[in-house]
């Protein structure tokens, strides 16, 4: 890792400057993730007891049968508190797991409430838009923003469908170029969890929906397979700098051509992964590259129950294009341990 | 955070992007000078050569798939041998000191039961699935044994445990000598064996079973599975049998792990593996309090509010104690090694 005296000779940023904008935040709780997973299941279950007590008083108390204007009230309320409560009491990884449990409930009350009474999916999406607004304002917790756009995605990707009343199965590509902007060029407000939800959960949603029923894909997919090419395209000039010999150069271009070819051949969603993994290697993100690597798993899996081709097809394009890779992979060895001999 | 020695990573970047110190333009070429160019080169290489061999493998997996059936006996038995000879003759070659000579020998043991399957599907031979285990088991320790790797360690492990509970459940609780609680019980005692061997090995200095994550996988398993049929029992779940056994063995394993990761072995990330066992634990043995006392549901007012209500005050009781210790002893183990 680099160190932040390195950081700065290197970028031009002033040092006293930097250290001062780190330390502002350097009093929050650091937990490690295995005591904030602890104390998260215990503040979920207690969120839950919760939820169902708020149930158990709005049914036997004030006789509320399905979700109305006044449920949607009180989620706003409930999310609102949690918000207060974050901002005003961060210290403290069970409280702040308890606030993000009550602010995603209220979030889903707020949209159950608007939803049901309008009785359509459009507005129960459109009554979670402040909310996610809000989670993406907040700056205290990343799972709160990860959860609330999320919920907002989810709707609108399903407002969608029961418009067409048919899964589009395409539809999550139009969401990931978006993630990838703000992952590349980030406002100044943190919203990686935002970009995140917009690179995984439409792609989660598509293949859930998929394994429930056939769906409609425009043009054989095309179109979003194009649309993840272009992106691939993108990261790959944005890396071309990175790389600074002819030979060097060549091979990254084959090996490029390569990984092109087997987003062409196989589902779109092996394309979204190997999106993944490239917009891991440009920031250097390991969480990415464990997702995307578990994307491209799971969908050459899928690609073994695709009824379009027979198996025997399957097999050859798979051969094919791993054989491609793995030539790829051999050049470029070679060259590095010429490099290096020489 | 405060030295100037202090490491950046993504957050940080993103902290000195939100004081406005690095620009949107600008944040690659930050990116660049934090991100760990030689890690992610190799990462990228790696990545290429999975990808290959992955799609490849995969094609060959669909090509038997597709033929299968179609396939005589013989050459099943061949295409399966010959992967085996391959991947273990490979591991001889490569060598065991080396990473990919030990996953070519972790594979070898995989196709070793890959060809056991096939053989109790070619020739019927009517062998309950513990047998298949058992000899899996009994065919590849010599290969765990000269492998000197925890990974292939860990999956013999999982293949004996799998056996042991097959046996179990196919012949044991088939002749109604043990409860499901007991060849629980009998496995979680079995992999904190496992753990205990482990530890003494270590102690003794055994190099290459040493990584921290091989004492925590054994000892999230040993809890999770001695968890299992107490907090079954704890909720009222009849099938397991034998409740005072499972109680007994899940808080002799809570205590012990808790006095031996604290004291003897001090480790803060296996004593949060106890205490998030036990809260949990704790919160289930609420639930069947509250249940049996007044009733979750929602048939009254009273009885619906009193539930929920006390639920969420032992709930918070729980977790709110479970913090308070990992808050204090964080601070007691700040800086011991694990």
């Amino acid at each position: 890792m680099t160190t932040l005296a390195a950081f700065c000779a290197r970028t031009g940023i002033e040092e006293e400057a930097a250290r001062q904008a780190l330390n502002a935040h350097a009093a929050q709780d650091d937990a490690p993730w295995y005591m904030q997973a602890v104390l998260g299941i215990g503040a979920w279950v207690t969120a839950i007891a919760a939820l169902l007590f708020a149930g158990a008083v709005m049914m036997l108390v004030f006789e509320i049968d399905e979700p109305n204007l006044a449920v949607a009230i009180v989620g706003a309320i409930v999310f609102g508190a949690s918000l207060w409560l974050l901002h005003h009491r961060p210290e403290g990884a069970f409280m702040a797991h308890a606030a993000v449990a009550f602010a995603t409930a209220g979030t889903l009350l707020a949209a159950a409430g608007i939803g049901v009474t309008q009785e359509s999916v459009w507005a129960a999406a459109a009554a979670t838009l402040p909310l996610a607004g809000a989670a993406i304002w907040q700056q205290r917790s990343v799972l709160l923003q990860f959860l609330i756009t999320s919920v907002a995605l989810i709707l609108a990707i399903l407002a969608v469908w029961d418009h067409w009343h048919d899964v589009l199965s395409d539809l999550p590509a139009i969401f990931a170029p978006f993630g990838v902007a703000l992952l590349l060029y980030p406002p100044r407000r943190d919203v990686r969890p935002t970009a995140f939800a917009l690179l995984i959960v439409p792609q989660l949603l598509g293949a859930l929906a998929l394994d429930l029923e056939t769906g409609w894909t425009l043009w054989h997919g095309w179109p979003a397979k194009m649309l993840f090419l272009a992106m691939f395209a993108f990261l790959f000039a944005f890396n071309w700098r990175r790389v600074t010999d002819s030979q060097g150069r060549l091979l990254t271009l084959a090996g490029a051509a390569a990984v092109a070819a087997i987003a062409l051949l196989l589902p779109t969603g092996t394309a979204a992964a190997l999106v993944l993994l490239a917009l891991a290697y440009t920031l250097g993100s390991r969480s990415l590259a464990a997702i995307g690597a578990l994307a491209e798993v799971y969908f050459i899996w899928r690609f073994y129950a695709d009824l379009q081709d027979t198996l025997l097809t399957k097999s050859i394009i798979l051969m094919a294009a791993g054989a491609a890779l793995l030539i790829c992979y051999g050049l470029l060895i070679g060259t590095l341990r010429e490099r290096r001999l020489s | 955070m405060s030295p100037a020695g202090l490491e950046l990573g993504p957050r940080e970047l993103q902290l000195l992007r939100s004081a406005g110190l690095v620009s949107a333009r600008g944040y690659a070429a930050a990116v660049d000078a934090v991100r760990d160019e030689a890690f992610w080169v190799r990462w990228g290489l790696r990545a290429l050569m999975a990808l290959g061999a992955g799609q490849f493998l995969a094609g060959v997996v669909f090509f038997f798939a597709y033929n299968w059936h179609d396939l005589s006996d013989l050459a099943k038995f061949a295409i399966v041998e010959t992967a085996l000879v391959i991947a273990a003759g490979g591991a001889l070659l490569v060598g065991l000191d080396r990473a990919f000579g030990q996953v070519l020998l972790i594979v070898a043991s995989v196709l070793t039961g890959v060809l056991l399957a096939v053989i109790g599907q070619v020739y019927q031979t009517g062998a309950d699935a513990f047998e298949l285990f058992v000899a899996w088991a009994a065919l590849i320790l010599p290969w765990a044994i000269i492998s000197r790797s925890a990974v292939h360690w860990l999956l013999w492990l999982v293949v004996a445990e799998a056996a042991l509970a097959l046996y179990g459940g196919q012949v044991l609780m088939v002749v109604s000598a043990v409860s499901l609680g007991e060849i629980w019980v009998l496995v979680g005692a079995t992999i904190v064996l496992a753990l205990v061997v482990r530890e003494l090995a270590v102690h003794g200095g055994l190099a290459w079973g040493s990584a921290h994550w091989t004492r925590l996988v054994l000892l999230f398993a040993a809890m999770a599975v001695l968890f299992i049929p107490a907090a079954g029992n704890a909720v009222d779940i009849d099938e397991f049998g034998s409740e005072p056994l499972c109680l007994a063995a899940f808080l002799l394993m809570m205590v012990g792990g808790a006095g031996i990761y604290w004291r003897l072995r001090p480790d803060f990330a296996a004593l949060v593996m106890v205490i998030g066992f036990a809260d949990t634990f704790f919160i289930c043995v609420g639930y069947r309090l509250i249940d049996e006392a007044v009733g979750f549901g929602f048939s009254g007012v009273a009885p619906a509010l009193t539930s929920f209500g006390a639920m969420i005050a032992w709930a918070i009781a729980g977790t709110g104690s479970a913090a308070l210790a990992m808050r204090r002893l964080r601070a007691g183990l700040q800086g011991i090694p694990a």
